[in-house]
């Protein structure tokens, strides 16, 4: 019979972190102690702060909103606390797991918002995936998804999130950010709060708690919680790391912690060229660039170029040019259907049964027997009647196919109903 | 024709000397450069030889004109056995060589080497380790032969892993020496400054060595002490790192050369960030770093492990058609290597961190080619420490050492430095009370903490 040394009850687990043989009780008491510590010790709240919980459903943010209301009302930390769910549009996955923090809404009394990709973007993770592939695909996901986050939460008016990354999180972080060589990444990372220089800081209170741990609570708390993993998340590169730390973990369980502590303490060199913080032209959210991640790769989707977010921005820096991507006044997330003439040269050369220069096969089953750019491309294309060039601004319509003015199937997610009303015929 | 047309071609043309190679000779750089044998074992000599050049020059803000180097210095290079270690002493061999050769050529323009060499071949004496002595054995064979065939003397200095338990208790006596020189001629002193021993001839295995004796069981007691694999080779590694510089001092040499490749800077990026000493890793990503006033000098950091094990097959086959062409019985000057295919030994099923670190680096090089060299320059944009003398931070006032550049940075935003008084390399102070008292780094502090008997550490170390 092991017993914990403070009390005289049977052990029934071992702490995965420290090994310490514990009755559920003691684990417990040693998990919540541990979080409040962090909370305290690092400043993450002040009395009256309206925070929102970000909630997917799964263990991390499950077992995440339950601390948070259980501290709260505890040690009286004073938080007005609230969930906040985004919705990516992952079918079967995505929608099971947002009817478990519906659930959870119910079960803790904290109030949800849910946001969608579909409403803020107006593209859908599985439409996504359609256009990328399954190579890509994370880097949509997390790139939209911090977005919405933030979005959302400034919508509610709070002044914090919380996420549920956790020890294991942090570390596959460390980790990938030196193997992509991203010294900026790699810089802040492992802070516990970021963007506090910002109007919405993010704090991470698990950031010493194991997965393991995380998990054993819920499943002795026995929390609602949805334990299927992202459909589209096999082929991430991510996946590797994490594979590397469980079999580091088993090795040496300290490991975790050891890692997040290496790269707490790695410094970059002075004189190495950092990105400087700024805003997006078009959308006004932060960012490095003059147009920010998450407004390119939306355009790229939605001028059939998806592979224009991947990768480093300065590579594609000609193309993002060419696709004047212009600052709009109203919320800028969303298409505003106006092409330039390279655009359209572009969009018309990758229509058409193809030809002996452009190789390429048409989208929109419009053909296309001339590649020059001088004139209107779009006059070459055999289905004129669905077209007008303006020659003064340079500027075209997108396509629309005469017989398919009512089907909108693939024009919905680029054209608003007044862009239909104003395509004009020859 | 140019070089990338006849690369597109077919892949047979050598980049360097454009000319046509059979398909099975060939060798494929990372870069997709294909080189012919000759023409590779040029390049890694160049790769090699510049940053050998590096080290010899003047230190920037010296008065010392940039194209005049100092009288000839001696270096020892740190020999363990590894595949790079092979590799180091075969390229040092060359450059000594064709520095030898172009001297005696008229209207030499070249600068001369500004080393002379001499290799450190610890023993690792833990009981049953046969390996150890099997290594040096072999090295022995290799320097006679060197001496015999190209008139060259690489002298061998011999110590005991043992012996740096006495080091790192202070039980070393001022006259003692704690390294025996061997050289190819029966006795002579080893060249360098002020070295005070006497070169012996060692007697066939098995060794036995007259500064320690007997043959090691306090080392055996304490490495089997440890409750895991990657502590206890943790711990070897600083004791041996520890006696390295120790032996310098004695020797009065400056610099050391380590084996440390690319692909093994990456793999020790990885493990180091694992044991938790991350704060260290800035100085061990660089060609120099400099402890306790030695300079460990990394001068393979450009190759990789494919390289340098291309590179040695290169060597052993020039050497068998040099040998057909002189109609000699085939002699093999080279070390021997293992001639699996990614060099690596048959693991044991417990692995270290280490082992982890190396199976993950190696398998994810074979996916995505760019890992390594990523690694390793992220590694050389991070920033160093200054390491000083062994100090506590009992003495606060004594012992602040600021990470920052300026003053601000120093007293704002960095903690408080010391050095570790077992790695004596940088430690940030912790809360840790244990850590705090006996002046051990996060790493160190998990090696205390992992042995069964920690009284056994504790004597070791040097608490303030």
């Amino acid at each position: 019979k092991i017993q914990r040394r403070n009390c005289n009850k049977q052990a029934v687990m071992k702490r995965p972190k420290t090994g310490e043989a514990l009755c559920h009780d003691c684990f417990y008491q040693a998990f919540e102690d541990e979080i409040h510590k962090t909370v305290i010790s690092n400043n993450l709240f002040n009395p009256g702060d309206y925070v929102a919980v970000a909630a997917s459903g799964g263990k991390d943010s499950t077992v995440l909103a339950f601390i948070m209301k259980l501290l709260n009302e505890r040690h009286n930390y004073g938080l007005k606390l609230a969930l906040l769910s985004v919705d990516e549009g992952i079918s079967g996955y995505r929608d099971d797991s947002l009817e478990t923090v519906k659930r959870n809404e119910q079960q803790y009394e904290i109030p949800l918002s849910i946001f969608s990709y579909k409403d803020l973007y107006g593209w859908t993770m599985d439409e996504i995936v359609r256009e990328v592939g399954r190579k890509n695909n994370c880097t949509f996901c997390g790139v939209f998804r911090r977005q919405a986050l933030d979005r959302g939460a400034m919508q509610l008016g709070v002044d914090k999130i919380v996420t549920g990354h956790n020890a294991d999180d942090i570390a596959e972080t460390v980790l990938m950010n030196l193997l992509r060589g991203d010294v900026a990444r790699l810089q802040r990372c492992t802070a516990i709060t970021t963007g506090a220089e910002g109007a919405l800081p993010r704090c991470k209170p698990f950031k010493y708690t194991y997965e393991k741990e995380i998990v054993m609570y819920a499943y002795y708390k026995k929390l609602d919680y949805f334990s299927t993993e992202c459909i589209y998340s096999p082929n991430a590169y991510r996946g590797h790391v994490r594979t590397l730390i469980k079999d580091l973990e088993k090795i040496r369980p300290s490991s975790i912690i050891d890692i997040i502590y290496s790269g707490e303490s790695l410094s970059i060199k002075e004189g190495v060229k950092m990105p400087t913080q700024g805003v997006c032209k078009r959308c006004s959210y932060i960012s490095s660039q003059d147009i920010c991640k998450a407004c390119v790769m939306l355009e790229g989707l939605n001028k059939g170029l998806p592979k224009l977010g991947i990768g480093k921005s300065s590579k594609v820096k000609g193309k993002i040019n060419g696709l004047n991507i212009k600052p709009t006044q109203s919320d800028g997330l969303k298409e505003n259907g106006n092409y330039c003439a390279d655009h359209a040269y572009e969009e018309v050369s990758e229509c058409g049964a193809g030809t002996a220069s452009s190789g390429c096969e048409c989208k929109r089953n419009v053909e296309n027997s001339s590649m020059d750019k001088n004139k209107n491309a779009v006059q070459n294309c055999s289905d004129e009647k669905d077209l007008k060039l303006d020659m003064r601004n340079e500027i075209v319509p997108p396509v629309v196919p005469l017989h398919d003015i009512e089907n909108l199937a693939t024009l919905a997610k680029r054209l608003t109903v007044s862009d239909l009303k104003d395509t004009v015929f020859l | 024709m140019d070089k990338s047309t006849m690369e597109g071609a077919n892949n047979l043309v050598c980049f360097e000397c454009t000319q046509l190679i059979e398909p099975e000779s060939k060798i494929v750089h990372r870069l997709r450069r294909t080189y012919c044998r000759d023409c590779w074992i040029h390049h890694c000599n160049f790769r090699f030889r510049k940053r050998l050049f590096e080290l010899g020059r003047p230190e920037k803000g010296s008065r010392i004109p940039a194209n005049l180097l100092g009288a000839k210095e001696n270096v020892l290079i740190d020999y363990d056995g590894s595949q790079s270690a092979i590799a180091l002493v075969h390229l040092i061999r060359d450059a000594v060589r064709s520095a030898a050769e172009a001297a005696n050529l008229p209207d030499q323009k070249n600068l001369p080497l500004p080393f002379t060499f001499s290799i450190l071949f610890i023993h690792d004496d833990l009981i049953g380790n046969e390996t150890s002595l099997k290594q040096l054995d072999v090295l022995r064979k290799w320097q006679t032969n060197t001496f015999y065939r190209y008139g060259l003397q690489f002298p061998i200095i011999v110590s005991s892993l043992e012996t740096s338990l006495r080091v790192l208790e202070g039980r070393i006596g001022e006259n003692e020496f704690i390294w025996r020189a061997i050289s190819s001629q029966s006795v002579q002193d080893v060249e360098g400054n002020g070295a005070h021993g006497r070169i012996e001839e060692l007697d066939p295995l098995p060794y036995t060595f007259p500064f320690n004796s007997p043959l090691t069981s306090r080392l055996t007691l304490i490495a089997d002490s440890f409750r895991s694999k990657t502590c206890r080779q943790d711990f070897l590694q600083e004791l041996r790192q520890n006696l390295l510089l120790f032996i310098c001092k004695q020797l009065s040499v400056k610099r050391i050369l380590v084996s440390e490749e690319q692909t093994c800077m990456a793999i020790k990026m990885f493990s180091m960030m694992s044991l938790g000493r991350g704060a260290q890793l800035a100085e061990q990503m660089s060609l120099t770093t400099q402890i306790q006033g030695v300079k460990l000098a990394r001068p393979l950091m450009d190759l990789a492990q494919d390289d340098l094990r291309d590179y040695m097959e290169c060597i052993y086959e020039q050497e068998k058609r040099t040998a057909a062409a002189t109609e000699e019985s085939f002699k093999p000057l080279s070390l021997p290597i293992d001639n699996t295919k990614n060099g690596k030994t048959v693991r044991a099923k417990t692995k270290t961190i280490y082992q982890q670190c190396e199976d993950f680096i190696v398998d994810l090089q074979k996916g995505y080619p760019s890992t390594v060299p990523t690694l390793t320059r992220i590694g050389a944009k991070l920033r160093p420490t200054d390491y000083g003398e062994p100090s506590c931070n009992a003495n606060a006032e004594g012992m602040a050492r600021p990470t920052g550049g300026s003053q601000t940075d120093a007293t704002s935003f960095s903690p408080l430095t010391s050095v570790c008084s077992f790695c004596k390399k940088n430690r940030n102070d912790t809360e840790d009370q244990e850590s705090h008292q006996l002046c051990l780094c996060y790493g160190c502090t998990n090696i205390l903490r992992d042995m069964k008997d920690q009284s056994y550490f504790r004597e070791l170390i040097q608490p303030m």
